[in-house]
């Protein structure tokens, strides 16, 4: 009987060390979904703690609840935005890593592990779009100064390699089990960066003593990402894809 | 009771607790999750404009365009209603475009916007729901465990001395302060892992590279803390800086460890250490790749290509990227990437591709074989490589962008192109006083060879004729300063080398029209490439004679091939080579000859003196 005693204690510890992951991403989960939705300067700076604090719940767990923890860290990180820009790149390497890690690699958890990949580009775009922003606020009668040639061709830059990126998962994303809607959400994702960057080439063309040259040649870089959408049977109309509201201050 | 039984229900209460637990994560892991929308800027009623325009239809926006009045350059003209006339076009353009593209239909659940929930997986494609988990484990609850085979992770051979190395330089990578441990900490050991890699592979595919161990643990403690250190806080820069050590690293770590293998002395007890300056330059590669991008002025094997030239400098002269005082290497090795892209940036199609890279690779090989004869160590040499290669560029941009003939793309590819640039960098390497103090004596030579070679509308050289006639203009322009490429080429006094070479060009192309060498004519390949040597060597010690006679000297080449032409069964082009030799310095002294005698002739070919 002390042997049978000794067993379901064990169990019982077994069974309650576990079910702390469980417990864990519900909270932490359902943090992230109330807090995404405040969009206040605090609510950032909570996402950038709660982004950490799933990232040290994922290094201590294994398997997919890993995943899972690392998905929110990775979610929480992009949304806590400027917070949480030195904590995106290393958690989702160490998401990746843990998906690798997976019996079957993405197929295991494939929303998450898509999200998780999907997560630093798109917290990439998110940046250079804030970045766009400021510069398309500094047009003055229509033009832009000529230093802001260099900064506005980099954005266009980084936000087509983002392109390239989120183009990249994508055709990996549809060969996952994964809902349809996801595959529909992850599209959305490459038409905003697409047009973010139809923008930043626009805004080319206001700076002072932009080169026309340049200005053809980023066009014809452009009509790629937009022959690339098109393919996959996705409209480019920008029209389509509101400004996000007040997101300068993100 | 059995104590086997009471083994056995303890194991299936600890199945079944764990069965339950894994139900509850798997619940909590595959309820729907937050998949939030990226940012969106303001998009412009004028970028609406552009990108309907630009570039499917650019052509209505100049020229005789429906809305070229409306238009100016990159942005709409100055002209009143230009806007509205304008977004009403684009706004009919689009539709247009849309229905032609019939497949491409807005999708439902692309235009919902704001962030969503959704579901681990597609309807029907999960695995066992929990319950039906709990079910299953209590069937499989008597099964046995099998236990892993924990030796499987085990590593041998030369993987296990690199992760030796990798351990021990990682602790030294990993910075103090507790706030830099995010990204440039995790970039360390990414950066290590792709170094420890790509030195692995270069081990694996070339045995016969004996890299010590220790040494290779040097040449990353010195590559990589000045990269990671330079790390910028952005995010946007960061993922731009890994994406460049991710593409670049690894071959750079190849290129880097090749170096060290192929150079060892170089690389041990020397004065200065070279272990320094491959730290530098691996930083300033991936700086200037991240500035300017994968995609823009280089390639990837543009930017390996230049590092891999600037490491054999490093190599043979570290004294260049060590040894000058207050400009540390990592400036220097910074200053020379960055003026090399802005150089080649701005220069002449094919240069401002990897072909100015690969000129720059020729330019740093001749620092590296020839530096201490032209170059001060203590000055900014970088400056010099740069101007070395715009003189080449510069000298070669004359033959190159000639529309009737296409230039000398049409003669030489563009890996002879560089060769022949080489074959000038030689020559002006061994003849500093052609580059020194700001002398473009070398871009007169190269400008002078390459009109000439855009004369060769027949193709009757072949591109080796033509990289051993620019070796020899070379070497006669060097000997002979200010001879026969002068820098002003407008009158034939300044530039007689390259009228010379035309001349007997138009000469063979004369040959040519009347029939080549079905009618007997010897003038084109090897010949010609002689005659112009002999030209060249005759006319280089006496330029003035040259341009006073060049009629007469032309008249020479004609004279000889009606001769041998008239005559195939008496004469070919080893005697038209020997009367061309023997004449010449008759002509250059005395001017035009009269007709050829056949006695005279005769003498010429069995070796006596010319009458």
């Amino acid at each position: 009987m002390r042997r049978a005693g000794g067993g379901l204690l064990l169990a019982a510890v077994l069974a309650a060390g576990a079910c702390a992951a469980g417990a864990k991403l519900d909270t932490l989960d359902s943090q992230l979904g109330t807090l995404s939705k405040e969009n206040t300067e605090a609510s950032r700076t909570k996402l950038a703690a709660l982004a950490s604090q799933a990232q040290a719940e994922a290094k201590s767990s294994d398997g997919v609840n890993r995943v899972a923890l690392y998905r929110v860290a990775a979610v929480s990180a992009w949304q806590a935005g400027a917070a949480g820009q030195s904590q995106v790149l290393p958690i989702t390497d160490e998401g990746i890593a843990a998906c690798d890690a997976l019996p079957a690699k993405d197929r295991t958890a494939p929303r998450d592990c898509a999200l998780i990949r999907l997560a630093a580009p798109l917290a990439v775009q998110d940046d250079l779009t804030r970045q766009l922003a400021t510069l398309q606020g500094h047009a003055s009668g229509g033009k832009l100064p000529n230093a802001d040639l260099q900064p506005v061709q980099g954005v266009f830059d980084g936000l087509e390699t983002q392109f390239d990126k989120v183009s990249t998962i994508r055709a990996e994303v549809v060969t996952l089990d994964v809902p349809n809607d996801f595959k529909l959400r992850t599209d959305r994702q490459r038409l905003i960066v697409y047009c973010n960057a139809v923008k930043a080439w626009s805004l080319y063309g206001d700076v002072d003593g932009a080169s026309l040259d340049t200005f053809n040649a980023l066009a014809q870089r452009k009509k790629q990402m937009t022959d690339r959408l098109e393919v996959d049977g996705i409209a480019t109309d920008c029209r389509a894809i509101p400004t996000t509201q007040g997101f300068d201050d993100k | 009771m059995d104590p086997t039984l009471i083994i056995f229900g303890i194991r299936a209460l600890i199945r079944l607790a764990r069965e339950g637990v894994a139900a509850f994560n798997q619940f909590e892991r595959d309820r729907p999750a937050l998949f939030p929308d990226g940012l969106s800027a303001d998009f412009r009623q004028i970028d609406f404009i552009r990108t309907t325009f630009i570039p499917d239809h650019q052509d209505l926006l100049t020229g005789t365009g429906a809305f070229a009045k409306y238009w100016s350059g990159t942005a709409p003209a100055k002209v009143p209603g230009a806007m509205e006339a304008l977004y009403i076009g684009a706004v009919q353009l689009f539709s247009e475009d849309q229905a032609k593209k019939k497949q491409v239909t807005p999708r439902k659940g692309v235009e919902i916007g704001g962030a969503v929930m959704i579901q681990q997986w597609a309807s029907g494609k999960g695995p066992v729901g929990p319950v039906g988990r709990m079910v299953i484990a209590m069937a499989d609850v008597g099964l046995e465990f099998v236990g892993a085979n924990p030796s499987l992770l085990g590593v041998g051979g030369n993987g296990e001395k690199l992760i030796g190395a990798l351990a021990t330089n990682l602790a030294d990578m990993i910075p103090d302060d507790g706030d830099a441990l995010g990204p440039k900490s995790q970039l360390a050991e990414r950066f290590v892992g792709i170094f420890l890699r790509a030195g692995l592979k270069t081990l694996d595919e070339q045995p016969n590279l004996v890299v010590r161990e220790e040494h290779l643990q040097t040449l990353i403690k010195n590559t990589l803390p000045p990269i990671i250190a330079a790390l910028p806080a952005n995010l946007a820069d960061q993922a731009r800086w890994r994406d460049v050590a991710d593409a670049l690293l690894g071959p750079a770590a190849s290129a880097a460890i090749s170096t060290v293998a192929a150079n060892p002395r170089a690389f041990l007890g020397a004065r200065f250490d070279p272990n320094q300056a491959i730290g530098a330059l691996t930083q300033a590669m991936l700086q200037q790749a991240a500035k300017t991008g994968l995609k823009q002025e280089f390639t990837e094997a543009g930017f390996i290509g230049l590092y891999q030239a600037a490491l054999g400098v490093a190599a043979e002269r570290p004294e260049l990227f060590l040894g000058r005082p207050g400009t540390p290497a990592q400036q220097l090795a910074s200053d020379l990437f960055a003026k090399l892209a802005a150089t080649f940036k701005t220069a002449p199609p094919p240069f401002n591709a990897d072909l100015g890279t690969e000129l720059a690779v020729a330019v740093l090989d001749t620092v590296k074989q020839d530096g201490p004869r032209f170059i001060d160590k203590g000055g900014p040499w970088e400056n010099l490589v740069v101007s070395l290669s715009m003189q080449v560029v510069d000298g070669l941009k004359s033959g190159l962008t000639d529309p009737a003939t296409g230039g000398i793309s049409s003669v030489l590819s563009e890996q002879q192109l560089i060769e022949l640039a080489r074959t000038f960098l030689t020559q002006a390497a061994k003849t500093p006083g052609m580059i020194a103090g700001g002398n473009t004596e070398l871009q007169a030579v190269v400008g002078g060879v390459a009109k000439a070679m855009a004369a060769d509308k027949n193709l009757l050289l072949a591109p080796d004729d033509w990289l051993g006639i620019a070796a020899v203009a070379a070497e006669e322009a060097a000997a002979n300063p200010q001879r026969l490429f002068k820098i002003n080429d407008s009158t034939p006094a300044g530039a007689i080398g390259s009228e010379l070479i035309k001349d007997l060009l138009s000469v063979a192309g004369t040959e040519l029209a009347k029939g080549g060498r079905a009618s007997g004519g010897v003038l084109f390949g090897a010949t010609l490439r002689e005659a112009i040597t002999v030209s060249l060597r005759s006319a280089s010690g006496n330029a003035k004679a040259a341009v006073d006679n060049q009629a007469a000297l032309k008249g020479l080449a004609e004279t000889l091939s009606e001769l041998v032409r008239t005559h195939p069964t008496q004469y070919g082009a080893k005697e038209w080579l020997t009367l061309y030799r023997t004449l010449i310095t008759r002509v250059l002294q005395a001017g035009a000859l009269g007709p050829l005698a056949d006695a005279q002739i005769a003498k010429i070919l069995e070796g006596g003196l010319a009458a």
